[in-house]
């Protein structure tokens, strides 16, 4: 550990010592699409006369480049834009706005442009994947609904959390160690009807990049990765409106500018009627099951270097039994930014983000009723500044404050009961500052490397009760005014690019991870009512290292895109709760629980096709996750529910026509750890399962085969639709959603198991349209 | 959750089969199970002892023989005598509120000991019922009774009720305590996995003081067999007050039962 430091330290000083020996001028800007205006972000500028020299825009579409004067050409190029060759005199310092056009949807007008579509090998972060919005819209899907969550659970080191569920676990973390960000704003929940379907709205969606586990020091606060989502900022120069009608659901999006080129608006809001189905059969028509979103967001340029941008997300999943029973849930984010041009070399971004989740339960019998609340919210303070120094270094330096208030379930009723039961919210402050610098010691090696202080403070307002092993030992009661105990944690990160030719490079990187909230889940497939707890006396924050390694290749003139990665994770201060824990009346959850270390490694293979008629990509991943706690397993090391030793993706797309484009995927898996009875015995009539490891058995292997037809329609004046026919589970396998184990109901001296599937064939059809 | 989800999915229509399928499950070494209560009802009280099977065998648990039983407080050792295969039975031992009873078993060199306390007795006042059409497309309506009690003052009270419908047990453990109701009226409905209860059918509720650790076994119990809250926690063995090599519980609660008719 203290050589790191000294390895950074030593970077440092290697930087800010550098001598400029002449007069340099810079050139900034955006990059922008020239039809809708939004801003590109990776796009690449090159400048012909200087090979060795490439940067990207970044994510807010800004670009800085600081050289000596003199006559450049300089091509900007983004993938599915045209490149943009642009010849500047540049004498003295001066601001440049780049438009590229998307390239034309005919095929025979396709010109391969000689150009480098070779940032997997260049770029020095490693573990990460862009998700390109166009790729999604043409994979098959279930329930017509396009989703960014399902696509990434195709990549290497990406599991699907369950069929037909939108939860992920990367590199062997579990569900809850992702940082799901939207707009900057994290999303504590992002799914809908109970998984299957994600928060995001994928009309709403500009771009997403997941990063697994060597997350640059910009971000931090969870240990297995970052998906970090952006939306549509909204076409500033026209009018446009764009949905889609699916089986179950229903999207519509409306932008626009507000006052042209100046400021534009996004709305895009999305319902599922499924529940009118339900209504007309008779069982069920007292029941409710639906969920609706909506994403809006507007920006408005002040001047030349500054702007400001306002966007929301509110989403609300409803579920009904009757009059009887109820529960409603959904996240609510709001996002206050202001991006300015201090100068031309250094931008700022300065962000005021809000976070909600929260969930509600209403129970109402004869004589009784009563609510059940829970929420988790959010205030989060971000500045950031972007320091372009020169072609060779960039600098981001940071800090980030967060409010969080957790509430645990709080009853509300008419009984006198429900007062007595009440705990108010816990408060906490989780603070961050941050550096990061890019730095290119030469064409062949590039270094990213930076270090992320973190810190969590519980605030004071609650009573915290410590317990060693279950049992209370001490109370801390913190007054409102008090400040409780401080957890504080150096995060350093770095990566390392050696480039070996021109098409081929070998990455490696550390990163230290932690986490401070944590997600107290007993169920397999997530549920709503999952507990977000914070830091305590009892809980420490959780930490993770991880060292990976990897080899990345492009072939045929970056046709085809190669990469081998290995990774080794450690983790420590894990949380489960303790064998037959009591979740539902325990006055205190963090009596149940129970700690311990993990450690999580394997090899990624990924390969994938580009450009031509034939797309597509296999991903194959080998790795074990296992867990210790002391209380569980005799405290010997086992399989985490997540560990999938093998884990497959075929995913491939043909371009028959014009019109018709194929796609497929084929996914296989190993099953997952689980704990399947060894034995049995009887206690008073009643059959008990008798249990000797914790998950050590494994459910069936997963494989699945989907298929999708897409035609687009003929473009009639503005008017564009497109029709995606796809059939999910195309070869109709029964995959085990759960195993359960029962005496047989024919014959009472016998046990069964019984497997139940979720799906069987799921077509299903959906019609896009814009305008 | 894992069973809402399977629910919802059949609400929607979809395909969703359940099939009864092969399973390699491992092979256990039999273990000891300990089934043994004390009560302030009049004795004798009974200890039973068997043993755990594979899984793919029947639901024969054979009963474990000539093993040397107690059951003790602090004047008596009362020594069980085998009186069927496995079943043990008292002699003179009488339950008392507020003793600690120690229960201690021999199998064959194999030391079992359990101890357990009688908690205070809390009255049973009445029985109604609960009217629910839940799920239920016709007029069909099912009744879930709820006993009436006052919890008392001091925290900590924990209870367990067993129910019998026309006669047969119902196989549904209900346990509770008054961790989020202390003190106050006790009318929580006992939701069934069992039976069902309909008009005019008998019901007779036998309501049980328990000390924390039988509450804990149960509640560990019927979140491992599925029958408790979300039925989606990971399986494991209960927490048992059993200690050496066996599982199973040791417990001494009072008893007190109603008769009702449900009209």
């Amino acid at each position: 550990m203290k050589n790191i430091y000294l390895v950074l330290i030593y970077f440092c000083l290697c930087c800010s010592f550098q001598v400029n020996a002449q007069s340099k001028v810079t050139l900034n800007g955006t990059i922008r699409d020239k039809v809708s205006g939004e801003e590109i972000i990776g796009a690449t500028i090159r400048i012909a006369e200087l090979p060795k020299i490439g940067i990207a825009s970044n994510e807010y579409g800004f670009y800085s480049l600081t050289l000596d004067p003199g006559n450049y050409t300089f091509i900007v190029s983004y993938i599915g834009y045209d490149d943009l060759v642009e010849k500047i005199n540049l004498q003295s310092t001066q601001s440049v706005k780049w438009t590229l056009q998307q390239k034309s949807q005919n095929l025979e007008e396709v010109k391969i442009v000689a150009k480098k579509e070779d940032e997997n090998i260049t770029q020095t972060t490693m573990g990460i994947e862009k998700i390109n919005m166009k790729d999604i819209a043409k994979l098959p899907v279930l329930f017509g609904e396009k989703d960014i969550l399902k696509t990434i659970q195709l990549l290497p080191g990406v599991k699907s959390a369950g069929e037909g569920n939108s939860g992920f676990y990367v590199r062997g973390g579990t569900a809850d160690q992702n940082l799901v960000l939207l707009d900057e704003a994290p999303v504590y929940n992002a799914s809908h009807l109970l998984g299957f379907f994600s928060t995001f709205n994928s009309d709403a969606i500009k771009d997403a990049v997941l990063i697994k586990g060597n997350t640059p020091a910009q971000y931090g606060g969870r240990l297995a990765s970052v998906l970090d989502v952006k939306m549509n900022e909204g076409n500033d120069k026209d009018y446009h409106v764009a949905g889609g009608l699916g089986l179950i659901s229903s999207r519509l999006s409306i932008e626009g500018p507000i006052q042209k080129e100046k400021s534009s608006f996004l709305v895009t809001g999305r319902r599922t009627y499924a529940d009118v189905f339900l209504k007309t059969t008779e069982d069920f028509k007292d029941n409710t099951l639906y969920f609706y979103d909506l994403n809006a967001k507007a920006n408005y340029r002040i001047d030349k270097n500054n702007r400001i941008f306002l966007s929301g997300y509110f989403g609300r999943d409803v579920l009904g039994f009757g009059d009887q029973f109820g529960i409603n849930w959904g996240n609510t984010t709001g996002t206050l930014r202001w991006n300015s041009v201090v100068n031309p070399k250094l931008f700022s971004n300065t962000s005021l983000i809000y976070s909600d989740y929260d969930y509600n339960i209403q129970i109402q019998g004869d004589d009784i009723k009563f609510n059940i609340n829970s929420s988790i919210k959010d205030w989060n303070l971000k500045q950031e500044f972007q320091y372009f120094q020169s072609t060779k270094s960039a600098w981001r330096v940071g800090l980030n404050l967060i409010h969080h208030a957790l509430a645990p379930s709080r009853f509300e009723g008419d009984a006198e009961i429900f007062n007595s039961l009440n705990t108010v919210s816990r408060n906490s402050l989780e603070n961050a500052i941050y550096f990061n610098n890019a730095y290119k010691f030469s064409n062949r090696l590039n270094v990213d490397y930076g270090l992320r202080l973190s810190s969590y403070t519980i605030l004071g307002g609650d009573t915290y009760n410590v317990y060693e092993k279950g049992v209370k030992t001490e109370s801390i009661v913190l007054a409102k005014s008090d400040l409780g105990k401080t957890f504080i944690n150096p995060e350093p990160r770095i990566s390392l690019t050696m480039q070996i030719n021109s098409s081929s490079s070998i990455k490696t990187g550390y990163a230290r991870n932690t986490q401070n909230l944590h997600l107290l889940s007993n169920s397999t497939s997530g549920s709503p009512t999952d507990a977000w707890i914070g830091n305590s006396y009892n809980i420490d924050p959780e930490k993770s290292d991880q060292v990976s390694l990897g080899y990345f290749k492009n072939l045929k003139d970056n046709t085809y895109e190669l990469s081998f990665e290995t990774y080794y994770k450690s983790m420590q201060n894990q949380v489960d709760y303790k064998n037959g824990a009591d979740i539902e009346t325990a006055p205190d959850v963090e009596s149940e629980l129970l700690f311990g270390k993990g450690r999580a490694y394997g090899a990624e293979f990924f390969i994938k096709k580009r450009k031509g008629v034939w797309t597509g990509w296999i991903s194959y991943t080998l790795s074990r996750t296992e867990r210790k706690i002391e209380g569980i397993n005799e405290n010997k090391w086992y399989n985490a529910k997540q560990d999938r030793t093998h884990d497959l993706a075929i995913v491939a797309s043909y371009q028959l026509n014009e019109r018709w484009s194929l796609s497929s995927n084929f996914v296989l898996y190993t099953g997952n750890a689980v704990t399947f009875p060894s034995g049995k015995y009887n206690i008073e009539g009643q059959t008990v399962y008798y249990y000797t490891e914790r998950n050590g058995y494994r459910m069936p292997t997963y494989h699945r085969l989907d298929f999708s037809a897409n035609y687009e329609g003929r473009q009639n004046r503005r008017w564009k639709s497109s029709w995606n026919f796809s059939l999910y589970n195309v070869y109709g396998r029964e995959n085990a959603y759960t195993i359960t184990f029962q005496d047989d109901p024919d014959d009472s001296t016998k046990t069964q198991a019984l497997r139940t599937a979720l799906f069987k064939w799921v077509p299903s059809v959906s019609y896009n349209f814009n305008f | 959750m894992n069973k809402i989800i399977v629910a919802l999915f059949s609400i929607l229509l979809l395909s969703n089969c359940t099939q009864v399928i092969d399973i390699d499950l491992n092979n256990s070494d039999p273990k000891i199970i300990v089934e043994g209560s004390i009560t302030n009802e009049a004795g004798p009280y009974f200890v039973k002892l068997s043993k755990s099977v594979n899984f793919d065998q029947s639901n024969s648990y054979p009963p474990i023989s000539n093993a040397v039983v107690t059951i003790s407080d602090e004047t008596i050792i009362d020594t069980l005598i085998e009186i069927k295969s496995g079943v043990y039975q008292t002699q003179r031992i009488q339950g008392v509120i507020g003793k600690t009873y120690k229960l201690n078993i021999n199998v064959n060199g194999e030391v079992i000991t359990a101890s357990s306390t009688m908690p205070d007795l809390v009255p049973l006042d009445s029985i109604t019922f609960l009217i629910s059409e839940f799920g239920r497309g016709n007029n069909e309506k099912i009744y879930v009774p709820i006993p009436h009690f006052k919890d008392p003052i001091s925290s900590g009270n924990s209870y367990r009720f067993k129910m019998t419908v026309n006669d047969t047990l119902d196989k549904t453990f209900f346990v509770d305590n008054d961790d989020l109701i202390n003190g106050l009226e006790y009318q929580r409905p006992l939701f069934s996995n069992d039976r069902e209860l309909k008009l005019g059918s008998t019901l007779l509720v036998e309501m049980q003081c328990i000390d924390r650790a039988i509450f804990d076994y149960f509640t560990s119990l019927n979140s491992s067999i599925g029958n408790g809250p979300g039925g989606g926690a990971t399986p494991s063995n209960p927490t048992s007050n059993i200690n050496g090599n066996a599982i199973g519980y040791f417990s001494a609660h009072t008893a007190q039962r109603k008769l009702v008719i449900v009209k």
